[in-house]
């Protein structure tokens, strides 16, 4: 059954339970953050959105009062998810090391950004439709549990990926199941389902051709001024 | 891209329904936004282009200017 929140546009029913998981997720303990932690995250992917814009090589916490003294995340962190957020384009593997260089470990780092492009996803839905955000849950007692997958190591991406075969975007978050899974099922509903994104290149979905999804998919790619 | 401006989003919400039918139009929406996932995690993790890719869009990629990206910037990853 689809959920009305306008009289002419209707979510359907698989985004919205696609995207009810995800918050779910963001309110359990991941496997370097816990779950107060993650919703940390998201909370700072709405500041970063929510705010007048800054310059890519400006850190959010070189400005006086623009980061709430009481969050739980470091500074640097902070400023990892506001250019992750705001200016993705720009981002190089010489801004990781330095990230790397100042104590940030691989791991949780893939997970940072996991969580963060999530928010980005799920946020920018219903903000482009013009409804209320998703309300973040209490978050769920715990310690971060480390769940990586085997054999990874530094390949062909900045960070370690598991030795799986298929497109190099969708390694990208190997080296953590958890997190690969919740991309999966927001690639499910929001775009197409991932058994078939390499099979039937003709078939539409919800009044969309493939071809209109991928322009879609185009324009904002280059929007973000993404290389790949 | 929008900037917070719901007046401006709401009259390119109509616009657009009119245009492409409203179940279209929220699909479409879920595609962009999909994809501004898809970018973060492609440039966050540092993403390549597929082997298989880069000889073949040579051509493309030097026509449209997308060389010339900051995101292109991916490096080798660092030794030890």
């Amino acid at each position: 059954m689809a959920v009305m929140h306008e009289p002419s546009l209707a979510i359907p029913a698989d985004i919205a339970a696609a995207q009810h998981t995800i918050v779910a997720r963001w309110a359990t303990p991941g496997s370097f953050w816990s779950a107060a932690q993650r919703l940390a995250i998201v909370e700072m992917v709405r500041q970063a959105r929510d705010a007048a814009p800054l310059a890519a090589w400006v850190t959010p916490s070189s400005v006086e009062g623009l980061l709430d003294a009481a969050c739980v995340l470091p500074a640097p962190l902070s400023d990892a998810i506001w250019r992750l957020t705001n200016h993705p384009g720009t981002l190089t593997i010489d801004w990781y090391h330095q990230l790397l260089d100042r104590g940030l470990a691989a791991g949780p780092y893939v997970e940072l950004v996991a969580v963060v492009a999530q928010a980005n996803c799920v946020d920018r839905f219903t903000d482009a439709l013009g409804i209320a955000r998703h309300i973040l849950p209490t978050p769920t007692p715990g310690q971060p549990r480390v769940a990586i997958a085997e054999d990874c190591e530094v390949r062909d991406h900045w960070v370690p990926t598991a030795a799986v075969k298929g497109a190099n975007v969708l390694k990208a978050l190997s080296l953590l199941p958890f997190e690969n899974d919740s991309r999966r099922i927001l690639s499910d509903a929001h775009y197409v389902a991932e058994a078939a994104l390499l099979g039937e290149l003709t078939a539409g979905r919800a009044g969309l051709s493939r071809p209109q999804i991928e322009l879609v998919a185009a324009r904002t790619s280059t929007l973000n001024e993404c290389f790949y | 891209m929008w900037r917070n401006d719901p007046a401006e989003l709401a009259l390119t919400r109509a616009e657009a329904a009119a245009a492409l039918g409203a179940e279209a139009l929220v699909h479409a929406i879920a595609v962009c936004a999909f994809f501004h996932m898809m970018t973060r995690l492609a440039d966050g993790t540092g993403t390549p282009l597929d082997h298989g890719s880069v000889a073949a869009t040579e051509a493309i990629r030097h026509a449209i200017g997308v060389n010339n990206y900051v995101s292109r910037r991916h490096l080798a990853p660092r030794q030890g």
